[in-house]
C-alpha cells in the first residue's frame, strides 16, 4: 500500500532537501494543529463561535488586546481566523475524500470491466468534467440547500469526474500490465486481483492530485461561502469572514484582510506539498534518491 | 504414459479494425503426462498465441473460429479460467521484471495464490520449501523482499515457486532464457528439468532459441506462420531437420568456432494470410514452382515425426 513506514520515511528525507515543500509542509502543519486546538488556544472562544456580541468595542483597529482587531460587533477577529482554519481542514478533507471514494470505486469497476460498461461510466463522467466544478458546486448547493454539510457534500459532487478520469486511465493501463495476468494464471481469485492488485497499483496519481487539490477545495468552498451560500454566519469561515467585512474595506481593512492572509497561506502551502509530493512520485526523482542512497 | 492434453485443429484469429489477421492455423499436437513440449518458431508464427489460449489468456480481439483444447476431460475453452488457472495449468511469463505486483512483497503473492486452498498447511513453510528446492539458500529472506530488491535470475525462480506451488499438471514457461545471460540459461535449464522430475510436471516451452530444446525438452513443435511445420522427438530434429524452415531455423543457431555463413531470405509477402500455398514458399530454399505457391501441403508422417511439406508429400 502506498502508506506505510518506508514510504514516509523516503518523503521526509526527500523533504529535508526540497526548500519549498518544506515550507509547505511546516505551514500545513501549524494549521492542522491549529485547527485540531483552536476553541482551547484562543484567546475569545465566545467571540470565534460568534456568540458574543461586544458593540462597544465594535470595529477596533489591531492592538495588544486584540491583535487582528475587531469586527463589526465587536468580535476578536483573531480568535475567529484560529478558528475558520477548523471549518477549512474539514472542508478539505471531506471534499477531498469523499470525491476520491466516488472517483476511485465508480472507475475501478468502470476500467476493469471495460467495453460498454466502461464507455457508459466514462460519458457520464465526461458530462460532469464539461462544467467547471465551481458552477456545479453553486448548482448542487442551490438545490440541496446551504450550511457546512452541504458545502461539502455540493463540492464533492462537482469534483469527482477529475478522479475518475484519472483512474479510469490509470485502471485501464494496469489491467494490462504483466503481473496483472501473472496474478490471474497464478490462480488468484478476481476480487482480490482487483482491490488488492489493480487499486494500490492505479493509485499513485490519484493520490498525487488530491493534494494538490486540497488548497483548491478550500478556496472554493470559501468562493462559495463568500457569495453566500456555503458556511452559514456566525461561523468563523474565512470566506464567509472577508465577505461580512468587504463593504467596510475602506474603514477597517483588518476584517476582511487576515481571513485572506490566513486563505492565501494555507492554499499556498498545501500547493507547495502537492507539488513536491507529485516530484516525489516522479519515478526519474525516485531513482535519483535511490542512487544517493536514500 | 496417459495423454494429458490434447489440441485439436485449434483455429485463432484477431480482430484488428475490420481485418482478421490470422494467428493460428489448425494446429494440433499430443502432450503425455510428464513430457516437456519445445513450441519453437520466430516472432509472429503464433507460438505465444498458443500458449495464451492453452492458459486462457487471449486479448479481448482475439476469436476461437475452429478447435478443441482438451485436458484431463476438461473442455479448457468452454470452462470458467479461475478454474483452470493454478491448479490445471499454471505459466511462467515472458518480462520477469514487470510480473510482480511492485507494491506487494514476495510473501503475499504466495498468500493470494493460496488463498483457496486448504488453510491447514502453512503457506509460507511450504513457500520456502519450493523456494530452497529451487536454489534459494535463504528462503525466508526472499519471502520478506519486495520485487525490486531481487535479481531477474531470482524473479524467474520465484515465478517458477508460484507457478508450480498448486501443482498443476502443466507449466507454460515463456521464453525462460530469452531474459539472462549466457551462463545462467544453463542453470535455468537444469532447473526446470529438476522441477520437472520432482514434481511430474508436464512443460510447453515457448522458445525462438532451438538451441536449448534438447537439454529441457522431449518433443518439438516448429511453428511458421500458424502451420505446425515439423513434430517430433527433439534430438532427431536437430540432428536431422526434414522441413526446409527447421533446416532454416537450425543452421541459424550461433557457434562460436565454426562461423558459418548462411543467407536469411526475408519474406516478401508480410500478411500471411494471403498465401496460396506453403506459408513458407517465399522464403524457401528447395521451392518448387508449380507445386509449392499453388496448392497446401499436407502433413506426412514419418515414424514419430510429422511434416508438413511438399518434398515429402510425394515420397509416399
Amino acid at each position: 500500500m502506498i502508506i506505510s513506514s518506508r514510504f514516509i520515511r523516503e518523503y521526509y528525507e526527500y523533504l529535508k532537501k526540497d526548500k519549498l515543500g518544506l515550507t509547505g509542509a511546516i505551514i500545513v502543519m501549524i494549521f492542522i494543529f491549529l485547527a485540531v486546538f483552536a476553541p482551547y488556544i484562543v484567546p475569545y472562544p465566545a467571540d470565534a463561535w460568534g456568540y458574543a456580541y461586544n458593540i462597544e468595542q465594535r470595529l477596533q483597529p489591531p492592538s495588544l488586546a486584540h491583535p487582528f482587531g475587531t469586527d463589526v460587533y465587536g468580535r476578536d477577529v483573531f480568535s475567529r481566523v484560529i478558528l475558520g482554519s477548523r471549518f477549512s481542514l474539514i472542508i478539505a478533507l471531506g471534499v477531498v475524500s469523499i470525491a476520491l471514494l466516488i472517483g476511485v470505486v465508480l472507475e475501478l469497476f468502470a476500467g476493469y470491466l471495460g467495453g460498454r460498461i466502461g464507455t457508459f461510466f466514462m460519458r457520464i463522467t465526461d458530462m460532469f468534467l464539461a462544467f467547471p466544478p465551481i458552477l456545479l458546486a453553486l448548482l448542487f448547493a442551490v438545490v440541496i440547500g446551504r450550511g457546512l454539510l452541504n458545502l461539502i457534500i455540493s463540492l464533492s459532487l462537482a469534483w469527482w469526474p477529475w478522479y475518475a478520469r484519472l483512474t479510469y486511465v490509470q485502471v485501464t493501463t494496469v489491467k494490462n500490465m504483466p503481473y496483472i495476468d501473472a496474478a490471474k494464471i497464478a490462480g488468484i481469485n478476481t476480487p482480490t486481483i482487483i482491490f488488492k492488485y489493480i487499486l494500490p497499483n492505479s493509485l499513485t496519481p490519484v493520490t498525487v492530485q488530491a493534494f494538490l487539490d486540497m488548497g483548491a477545495a478550500i478556496l472554493e468552498a470559501a468562493a462559495l461561502s463568500f457569495i453566500g451560500i456555503g458556511v452559514q454566519p456566525p461561523n468563523p469561515e474565512w470566506g464567509l469572514m472577508i465577505s461580512e467585512g468587504w463593504y467596510l474595506i475602506g474603514v477597517a481593512w483588518w476584517i476582511s484582510i487576515f481571513p485572506g492572509i490566513m486563505l492565501f497561506l494555507v492554499v499556498m502551502a498545501f500547493n507547495f506539498l502537492g507539488d513536491s509530493f507529485r516530484e516525489f512520485n516522479n519515478p526519474k526523482v525516485r531513482r535519483l534518491l535511490e542512487s544517493r542512497g536514500i | 504414459m496417459e495423454t494429458l492434453l490434447t489440441v485439436d485443429d485449434l483455429k485463432i484469429s484477431y480482430k484488428s479494425g475490420n481485418y482478421y489477421i490470422k494467428a493460428l492455423d489448425g494446429v494440433s499436437f499430443e502432450i503425455k503426462e510428464g513430457e516437456s513440449l519445445a513450441i519453437v518458431g520466430e516472432s509472429g508464427s503464433g507460438k505465444s498465441t498458443l500458449g495464451m489460449a492453452i492458459a486462457r489468456l487471449l486479448p479481448p480481439n482475439a476469436i476461437i473460429e475452429k478447435g478443441r483444447i482438451v485436458m484431463k476431460d476438461i473442455d479448457i475453452l468452454n470452462s470458467k479460467p479461475d478454474s483452470i488457472r493454478g491448479k490445471l495449468i499454471s505459466m511462467i511469463p515472458q518480462e520477469v521484471g514487470t510480473a510482480l505486483s511492485p507494491f506487494h512483497k514476495i510473501s503475499t503473492v504466495f498468500e493470494d495464490v493460496m488463498a483457496s486452498e486448504n488453510k491447514a498447511t502453512n503457506i509460507l513453510n511450504e513457500a520456502s520449501k519450493i523456494l530452497a528446492f529451487l536454489g534459494f539458500k535463504d528462503p525466508e529472506r526472499i519471502l520478506k523482499s519486495y520485487p525490486h530488491e531481487l535479481s531477474g535470475g531470482m524473479l524467474q525462480r520465484v515465478l517458477l515457486a508460484l507457478a508450480i506451488i498448486k501443482r498443476p499438471y502443466l507449466i507454460i514457461a515463456d521464453e525462460p532464457t530469452s531474459m539472462v545471460d549466457a551462463p545462467l540459461r544453463i542453470n535455468i535449464v537444469e532447473i526446470l528439468n529438476a522441477v520437472r522430475k520432482e514434481f511430474n510436471i508436464s512443460m510447453i516451452i515457448i522458445t525462438h532459441d532451438i538451441a536449448i530444446t534438447p537439454h529441457l525438452c522431449d518433443n518439438i513443435v516448429v511453428m511458421y506462420a500458424g502451420k505446425i511445420m515439423e513434430y517430433g522427438k527433439a534430438k532427431e530434429i536437430i540432428d536431422n531437420p526434414l522441413n526446409p524452415y527447421t533446416k532454416l531455423l537450425i543452421n541459424s543457431i550461433p557457434r562460436i568456432k565454426t562461423a558459418t555463413r548462411f543467407e536469411v531470405i526475408e519474406r516478401k509477402n508480410t500478411q500471411i494470410q494471403f498465401y496460396k500455398g506453403c506459408p513458407f514458399a517465399d522464403r524457401c530454399e528447395s521451392f518448387m514452382k508449380g507445386i509449392c505457391d499453388i496448392t497446401i501441403p499436407r502433413y506426412t508422417s514419418l515414424g514419430n515425426r510429422k511434416v508438413l511439406c511438399h518434398l515429402y508429400n510425394d515420397k509416399k
